[in-house]
């Protein structure tokens, strides 16, 4: 396994409070990670896609994984989610999804659009802590594993 | 043939001798047939012969009054007299009349059957006998003196015959002559006897009152058939010719032909009073017959059926109004059915709209509490007193209490949107998959759990899995504080339904507050002492009442709960 110091995150996500409690819980998880902060769904779409302040990245420079919150200002999370999944270049990126609620129907919706992983956040700021580092970590390992078997 | 002829000579070759001979020949054939018809009378079982010695005393009793009296002669020979059989009431009536008519005294014994033959006088009468069962029958009796060669009475001959027959049709012929002539006499029927050609004979009050004519308007002037509404006389006479396939004239023969064919008719049918007016009749027809059945006449009885005719009609305008009302009504409910769909969709979409706003807003600032709360007590706990740090394990526990508070009661509203797919499944099987999610066999406890003979459950077995993790979590929690937990989970028969049961020797609760215990966030335990945000059974009981089913507790504090649910298996919902 490569060196996990060295992965690209896109952490997509506008609430202030959330934003911060999720970089505290990823540098908690991992001190040297690039982390890269979309505060909506069009940014977002921006960094993937090389596009607006973002023209100059080369769209081949995917992120190791996804934080992507499902409710965003200006293109939705499930809009963006679609998006990615749907182009053959970006569909490869592992996407986790962050959400406040269990509602059935943004799960069910998220998984037919091919979502990687998914997060309730919850409450408690542990437990919460605790599944970023899990899921972010194990898709950013895998992405990274499957990047070196290349 | 050997008839004598008699010639003058033969005659008067005839003796003395021979003349006297013919006469005792001619004396013994009378003496012979008079015998016979003795015989014939004694013998017959249609008169009851009684012959009574002078003073009354029964000497023959034939075959006939045995019959009729149920005595046998050995019975009343020589034992009884014919008053002994007879009405006693009447043997005084006819003693007391016969006293008067004869101005002397008559006991009301024999002599009183007796006396008027007794004087030579021909005696029929009719009398009450009593049989030897004390029935009584009413009898016709003529009395014979009956007397030696000198003339003294040595007996009687009472010869009777039953007369109930003819009492009996006395009384129905009275009977109908009473209800003829009740008929006859009633203004509600109207009575018109014709001739045989249709000529009016007989025209009673009902039918004066009811046709507006007097009877000598009528009678012997007018045919029956010009107080009837010719159009339909015309179309009787029709129909009628087609029935018989014979040609029918419109005129009186419509009326009748069946009645003259000795076919019971009624019919209804149009009558015109003499003002023009006209009103619904419904008319029996019967033909008059002479003795030699020739028909002479016809009885037409007709009633006024105005009456029922409008209450048919008013009954048909009823149910007309009643069907369109009903109508009116169904579209109306078909209406305001779509408006509360509209309505209740909407409601729906809002709840829904509400409950993910929630979901989704309400537990970010939580998050933004605890999680600050945390960060704080990671970055700065060691600056802090000690008491500074414990108002922030409060306010973390707060905040963490408000999420799952929501979380349960999104789950709960939930409940209401998400339908229930029913199937039968293993009721065993799902509690053995909900003690396993719960932890089993809790090696850390002393639980003792007893799991009876389950029948299999219909119902949605997601939700149904729901009930029994928090009905046994329930257990589970509540029986924390004994040495010994023992929970039982079972089923038994309620009322013809199997009920499925689950009981713990936990805490219990007071019964006096069942009522509510399936409400949302009520709890009966301080917080301390048994955590929970009291959505538990709400969460339960609305599962089982969308399945249909009941859901009760039965408990005692201190002494442990038991709770009951039914499905019953045929809710289709």
């Amino acid at each position: 396994m490569s060196d996990l110091n060295s992965l690209d995150i896109l952490l997509v996500e506008d609430n202030p409070q959330d934003l911060e409690l999720a970089l505290l819980a990823l540098r908690q998880a991992n001190p040297h990670l690039r982390i890269h902060i979309a505060r909506d769904g069009a940014e977002a779409l921006d960094y993937i896609f090389c596009e607006g302040s973002c023209a100059g990245r080369l769209i081949t420079d995917l992120p190791s994984v996804m934080l992507l919150d499902l409710k965003l200002p200006k293109v939705d999370g499930l809009d963006v989610l679609r998006r990615i999944k749907s182009d053959s270049r970006t569909a490869v990126i592992p996407v986790v999804m962050l959400t406040s609620s269990n509602e059935q129907r943004d799960l069910l919706e998220s998984y037919k659009l091919g979502v990687n992983s998914y997060i309730v956040k919850p409450v408690n700021f542990e437990r919460y802590t605790e599944a970023v580092r899990e899921l972010g970590l194990y898709w950013m390992a895998l992405n990274q594993h499957i990047n070196s078997r290349k | 043939m050997n008839l004598i002829r008699p010639s003058s000579e033969e005659d008067s070759r005839l003796g003395v001798r021979d003349h006297a001979l013919i006469a005792e020949t001619r004396r013994k054939n009378a003496v012979l047939k008079a015998g016979a018809l003795q015989n014939a009378i004694l013998s017959s079982p249609n008169f009851s012969s009684i012959a009574t010695d002078e003073e009354g005393v029964i000497q023959i009793f034939n075959v006939g009054a045995e019959a009729m009296l149920g005595y046998a002669a050995s019975d009343v020979v020589n034992q009884i007299t014919p008053a002994e059989i007879s009405d006693p009431r009447e043997l005084i009536e006819r003693a007391a009349a016969l006293s008067a008519e004869f101005d002397t005294l008559i006991t009301p014994g024999f002599e009183a059957l007796v006396f008027k033959a007794s004087r030579g006088i021909e005696d029929i009468y009719e009398l009450t006998y009593i049989r030897k069962d004390q029935s009584h029958f009413p009898a016709i009796v003529s009395v014979t003196a009956l007397r030696d060669e000198l003339g003294v009475i040595i007996g009687y001959l009472l010869i009777g015959t039953d007369n109930s027959a003819r009492k009996r049709a006395e009384e129905a012929l009275l009977k109908a002559n009473a209800l003829q002539s009740a008929i006859f006499s009633s203004t509600q029927f109207s009575c018109i006897a014709t001739d045989d050609k249709g000529v009016i004979q007989l025209f009673n009050v009902g039918a004066e009152r009811m046709l507006g004519y007097a009877a000598s308007d009528v009678v012997n002037k007018t045919t029956a058939v010009s107080m009837h509404d010719p159009q339909e006389v015309v179309s009787r006479a029709n129909a009628l010719s087609v029935e018989f396939a014979t040609p029918i004239a419109p005129g009186f023969e419509a009326l009748v032909f069946k009645a003259s064919r000795g076919i019971d008719d009624i019919y209804e049918l149009t009558k015109v009073r003499k003002d023009g007016s006209r009103f619904p009749a419904i008319v029996s027809v019967t033909a008059l017959h002479d003795a030699g059945a020739q028909i002479i006449g016809y009885l037409l009885i007709g009633t006024d059926n105005s009456a029922r005719k409008r209450a048919e009609e008013a009954l048909l305008k009823a149910s007309t109004a009643q069907d369109a009302l009903v109508r009116q009504l169904n579209a109306d409910l078909e209406v305001r059915v779509g408006e509360r769909t509209l309505q209740l969709e909407s409601a729906n979409k809002e709840l829904e709209a509400f409950s993910y706003s929630v979901s989704h807003d309400l537990r970010t600032p939580l998050r933004a509490i605890d999680g600050f709360s945390q960060v704080v007590l990671e970055l700065y706990g060691p600056q802090l007193p000690e008491d500074g740090r414990r108002y922030l394990g409060t306010i973390r526990a707060g905040a963490q209490r408000m999420g799952a508070l929501i979380d349960d009661l999104l789950a709960f509203a939930r409940l209401n949107r998400q339908p229930i797919k029913k199937r039968s499944f293993d009721t065993s099987k799902l509690i053995n998959e909900a003690l396993e999610e719960l932890g089993y066999p809790w090696p850390d406890r002393k639980i003792d759990i007893q799991i009876g003979n389950l029948p299999q459950s219909v119902g949605d077995p997601a939700l149904l899995k729901q009930v029994w993790l928090n009905l046994i979590s329930n257990a589970l929690k509540y029986t924390r504080k004994r040495e010994a937990a023992q929970v039982e989970i079972g089923s038994v028969n309620v009322d013809g339904t199997d009920a499925f049961f689950i009981r713990d020797n936990g805490t219990g609760f007071d019964m006096r507050y069942a009522g509510k215990l399936f409400a949302v966030f009520q709890r009966f335990h301080r917080a301390e002492d048994y955590e929970g945000t009291g959505v538990g059974l709400a969460i339960v009981q609305r599962i089982i009442h969308r399945h249909g089913g009941r859901i009760w507790a039965d408990a005692a504090i201190d002494r442990g709960a038991t709770f009951y649910f039914t499905l019953p298996e045929d809710s289709q919902k």
